[in-house]
């Protein structure tokens, strides 16, 4: 048993590690930052207490959610097989004693603690940045519920794009347009047809 | 077969394209060399050994167990794949301690293996620089560090001296051959003949998705006589010489490949070459030099492969 956990410990950090560097990290640490910057954007405008902190609550729903969080998902999650297949790392992994479930589910506990690293503080700073710059307070339960959220949404969404870059080279557009299309157009159809949608 | 890799009628496809094609062998304990050109699917055979890929029909087994097989087992089996590329913003110590703790290894016996493993391998001093800092030798070096940090008992090596320098060829093929002294047993690919002549007298040869010849490398050698051998010959006069080898029955063709040079095929080297000095001395001929063009690893594979000429 040790030996198990020593083995996905070691998948586990491997993929957070190499998740969280370079170009890619640059880029989506810059995505992450999108809401605070519109929220930081609408205070420079001096509006109504309750109407700053309405606008970045509001935000969580219409920007960091659907498009923020799904996009930062996609990214590390496809990544994840997708370029270690074709560069070979894969390999390296492949030819050890660690079983292959343990290196997907290790993979995929590696990529989604890395996206929560930046979807956490891109549904937190916000808010912050909100009371920070005269809205007012929230209740406890607004960022807990939506830092909750964030949560739910990275680890359905983590697992279903793993899949995908496990499956499809051509993960990373399928993502986009799931995410862009089914998620967004879906949830506006009458009945319980939004509950095909996982951000539901 | 009771190799320590048997292989019974291995078939990959890639879509359209046959990987392996029935491709049947059992590699000995030892060092076995895996010789056939770029393409022949000596990489497909490893990433299939290594469990990467599952065979389509066909059984293959190493040390007994299924390749496709997972468990304890894989800690028996060392790979050092060919082009993979390497985790790069690692350093090699994390490289190969992470890949050992990725295999069950505690953090303290990893890194104790992973000193060793890279000492053993000449890296010692750059063994805290990232990858991307590498040279492509350093490189092979360190994944043969991973390869053998576990100490398996079985070690895969596809290509391990391509693109490595020759002080570092004659650095890795030393430690191959003490791999292999120790107890280890070592199949090592390549596609250049004599870097495996080097190392072992044991072969398979693989083309085209097939094993076409295996077993001890003289006994190969005289699978030549069943097969035309080519012979350059020097000579002041081409012409002559070509009308008398002309008449022999086993001689298939002669070109003239230069002004005094002819370059004879024949079905029968032995023949030939019990016949030719008589020949020289009854008709007083005036011929400088007889080179067999055919002897030598690379025209060995040739023969096999079919496609030499």
């Amino acid at each position: 048993m040790t030996g198990e956990l020593t083995r996905l410990g070691a998948v586990t950090w491997l993929s957070l590690r190499g998740s969280l560097r370079g170009a890619r990290l640059i880029g989506l640490a810059g995505f992450a930052l999108v809401p605070s910057l519109i929220v930081a954007s609408v205070a420079s405008t001096h509006p109504a207490a309750n109407t700053l902190s309405d606008s970045a609550e509001g935000l969580f729903a219409v920007l960091t959610l659907p498009i923020v969080t799904m996009v930062i998902v996609l990214v590390l999650s496809v990544a994840q097989f997708r370029n270690e297949i074709d560069n070979e790392t894969l390999l390296y992994l492949s030819d050890r004693s660690i079983t292959r479930p343990m290196i997907v589910i290790g993979k995929y506990l590696g990529s989604l603690a890395a996206a929560l690293v930046l979807v956490v503080p891109a549904t937190l700073v916000p808010l912050l940045i909100a009371v920070l710059s005269g809205g007012t307070m929230y209740s406890a339960d607004v960022p807990v519920t939506l830092a909750a959220a964030a949560i739910l949404a990275a680890v359905a969404y983590g697992g279903f794009f793993l899949f995908l870059g496990l499956v499809s080279r051509a993960a990373l557009l399928i993502g986009l347009l799931y995410g862009f299309l089914w998620e967004e157009l879906v949830p506006l159809l009458p009945g319980s047809a939004p509950r095909l949608t996982l951000v539901f | 077969m009771t190799g320590v890799v048997d292989a019974d009628s291995v078939t990959k496809r890639y879509g359209e394209v046959l990987g392996l094609n029935r491709f049947t062998a059992s590699f000995p304990s030892g060092i076995t060399g895996l010789v056939g050109p770029n393409g022949a699917g000596k990489s497909t055979l490893f990433r299939l050994l290594a469990g990467q890929l599952r065979s389509d029909a066909g059984s293959l087994t190493l040390l007994g167990f299924p390749a496709w097989g997972q468990g304890e087992f894989r800690r028996r089996v060392g790979y050092c794949p060919e082009h993979a590329a390497l985790f790069d913003w690692m350093t090699g110590f994390n490289f190969v301690t992470t890949l050992l703790r990725v295999d069950g290894f505690s953090r303290a016996n990893a890194q104790e293996r992973a000193g060793r493993a890279i000492e053993t391998v000449g890296l010692t001093e750059a063994r805290d620089r990232r990858l991307k800092a590498y040279s492509k030798g350093m490189r092979q070096r360190i994944k043969l560090a991973q390869c053998i940090a576990h100490d398996p008992e079985l070690i895969l090596l596809d290509e391990p001296l391509n693109g490595v320098d020759p002080v570092g060829r004659a650095t890795l093929s030393a430690l191959m051959r003490q791999l292999s002294t120790t107890g280890h047993h070592l199949i090592v690919s390549s596609h250049v003949l004599y870097e495996v002549e080097r190392l072992t007298g044991q072969i398979v040869m693989i083309s085209h998705g097939q094993a076409i010849a295996q077993g001890d490398l003289h006994r190969i050698r005289d699978l030549i006589d069943s097969h035309p051998h080519l012979v350059d010959l020097e000579t002041p006069d081409p012409r002559g010489l070509a009308r008398l080898l002309g008449a022999w029955d086993h001689v298939v063709s002669i070109e003239f490949a230069g002004p005094e040079k002819l370059r004879v095929l024949t079905r029968s080297p032995e023949a030939f070459y019990a016949a030719l000095p008589a020949l020289v001395v009854t008709e007083n001929l005036a011929v400088r030099s007889v080179h067999s063009a055919d002897d030598n690893l690379d025209a060995v594979f040739r023969y096999l492969a079919g496609g030499g000429r």
